[in-house]
């Protein structure tokens, strides 16, 4: 089983794909589908947004393709202006498309360095002894190894959790916290911490980096902050009695305020959609069969769908086949001897596979028999991997076939062996075939 | 003079105020034993308070001299959370403060020599 690589608008178009379909299921399903069923379908978008391989599958499947099919023979104008026009395009695309990436980069860096610089600012929480450890303890239960820093700060708004290795959770000054109100906040972002999100928001971000021109990514962004907030949530509430339900929902609304900066890169407490977690959050239900069978379904449709696939075959212009041959003296183990006539033809061809192959057929035929012949060695390199076969050989003829996988050049040499002492192989062709 | 202070500063300041004039570095390395800030978030915050000219730098040595006292920024604050929460009324102010407080003898002698003061 061989992975093949796809381009990166490919992903993108069916990222596209699939961010719509689980945005729909989601509307369409609301509370009664889990959210962790959920973060689980935007998991597979982001893995074919990410990953650029595609398995093979038992479905014939097509894929873009960007060129049209070519009949034989027409070397035409017409296909050489095809070319130039997608030759053209597509030279600069890759750096319109590292352009916006950079711009993107900066878009989210920047602003992130700034506030970890105030965030640095922060003081510690005002703890006694007996506090410090039974929150301690609370996390270790939450089976959270790293250490936890408890923090408060006057420039920002709502509760916050940042940093991987060494989570820290900051508290506004400026909002006075009721002691249930201090665990609600505790409880929530601890499942934040337990969970890596802002790991995963990080996943998304770098998504969004990459994927900048495709305005679906920053829908599933948008939708993936809210359901990871609804998320811890659930989490915490989920073994609350109906009472501390209420009280819970009271906190997210007591807390709601304006949202601090760039809400991408940390997990904030009460930005996103306050209304819709507190619906979420009071409505809590068991979740619908349906609904949960419907998500796994499209988790393996979607994965079947989309992670794999075969592309269409493709068709490019082929270059005017030139035939070419010549006759050189050689010197080959004392004996002169004329060296055999080497043709070779060019031909860029694609085979059914992985994209688009170039394969170029060389043939060796001996006009002498060469002493002790032992073989006529084909290689090849290409741009990227090659195979090579020897596809026929006697006495008069070796012809070799070499071809490359998704290749943009592929260059081709036959190289003689005999059996005489003391020769060395002697190269007697290399050719080069472009797409 | 009003200078607004955030908490980040206004515990710089809070070391100069106990320690008097003090060298950058020997307030970073001291802020970073309490409460665990590293060297370049106090020299940032030491910085803000200079622009602020809540704090006066002094060559050689960036020595850290601080341009307000500690009252001063009480009383701005005190006078910024009367106006807030109390409609600038002090009598509200003091009696929230004092409330079902227990106040010594003493304290009751110091506060009645202050009103008396300020009646003058």
């Amino acid at each position: 089983m061989n992975l093949s690589t796809i381009s990166l608008l490919e992903m993108s178009l069916y990222g596209g794909v699939m961010i719509l379909g689980v945005a729909l299921l989601r509307r369409a399903f609301a509370r009664r589908m889990p959210k962790a069923l959920v973060l689980g379908l935007w998991a597979v978008a982001l893995f074919r947004l990410l990953v650029p391989l595609a398995l093979p599958s038992p479905f014939k499947k097509h894929m873009l393709y960007f060129a049209s099919p070519i009949e034989d023979g027409a070397v035409t104008t017409a296909a050489k202006e095809g070319e130039t026009i997608i030759t053209a395009l597509t030279a600069i695309l890759p750096y319109l498309w590292g352009a916006g990436v950079l711009i993107a980069l900066l878009c989210h860096v920047v602003p992130y360095l700034r506030q970890r610089k105030v965030f640095s600012m922060a003081l510690p929480f005002a703890l006694n002894e007996e506090e410090r450890s039974a929150i301690n303890h609370f996390f270790k239960m939450q089976g959270i190894r790293r250490p936890v820093g408890i923090y408060m700060s006057d420039r920002i708004t709502t509760p916050l959790t940042y940093g991987i290795l060494r989570p820290r959770i900051i508290l506004p000054r400026t909002q006075v916290l009721t002691a249930g109100e201090f665990h609600h906040v505790l409880a929530h972002e601890c499942h934040h911490i337990r969970r890596f999100d802002v790991l995963r928001k990080f996943v998304v971000a770098a998504t969004l980096c990459i994927h900048w021109f495709n305005p679906l990514v920053y829908v599933m962004a948008r939708c993936f902050n809210r359901d990871l907030e609804c998320l811890c949530d659930a989490s915490v509430v989920r073994k609350l009695p109906r009472k501390e339900r209420a009280a819970y929902a009271h906190t997210l609304l007591s807390l709601e305020e304006k949202k601090w900066g760039h809400p991408v890169l940390q997990a904030a407490f009460s930005g996103c959609s306050t209304e819709e977690r507190i619906r979420h959050v009071m409505t809590d239900s068991r979740p619908g069969k349906a609904a949960v069978a419907v998500g796994i379904f499209a988790v393996l449709a979607m994965g079947v769908c989309f992670a794999t696939g075969e592309p269409a075959p493709v068709y490019y212009a082929a270059k005017p086949a030139a035939i070419q041959s010549y006759q050189v003296v050689q010197q080959i183990g004392g004996y002169n001897t004329l060296s055999p006539v080497v043709s070779a033809s060019r031909e860029a061809v694609v085979v059914e596979g992985n994209g688009y192959t170039l394969q170029a057929i060389g043939s060796v035929m001996p006009t002498e028999a060469l002493y002790g012949v032992t073989a006529v060695d084909f290689t090849s390199s290409s741009s990227t991997s090659t195979d090579v076969q020897v596809v026929f050989s006697d006495a008069q003829i070796y012809e070799g076939v070499a071809m490359g996988v998704a290749a943009n050049s592929i260059s081709f040499s036959a190289v003689v062996n005999t059996e005489e002492a003391g020769v060395q192989p002697v190269l007697l062709e290399q050719i080069e075939v472009n797409r | 003079m009003e200078i607004k202070l955030f908490d980040s500063e206004l515990r710089v300041m809070e070391v100069l105020w106990q320690e008097g004039d003090q060298p950058a570095g020997k307030i970073a390395k001291r802020l970073k034993a309490e409460i665990g800030w590293n060297r370049n978030t106090t020299y940032t915050v030491i910085k803000k308070c200079i622009e602020k000219g809540a704090i006066l730098r002094m060559e050689p040595g960036f020595v850290c001299r601080a341009q307000i006292a500690r009252e001063e920024v009480q009383r701005q604050e005190a006078n910024a959370l009367m106006d807030k929460m109390f409609g600038g009324s002090l009598e509200q102010l003091f009696a929230a403060m004092v409330g079902d407080k227990k106040l010594s003898p003493e304290e009751i002698e110091r506060l009645r020599r202050l009103v008396e003061d300020l009646d003058k």
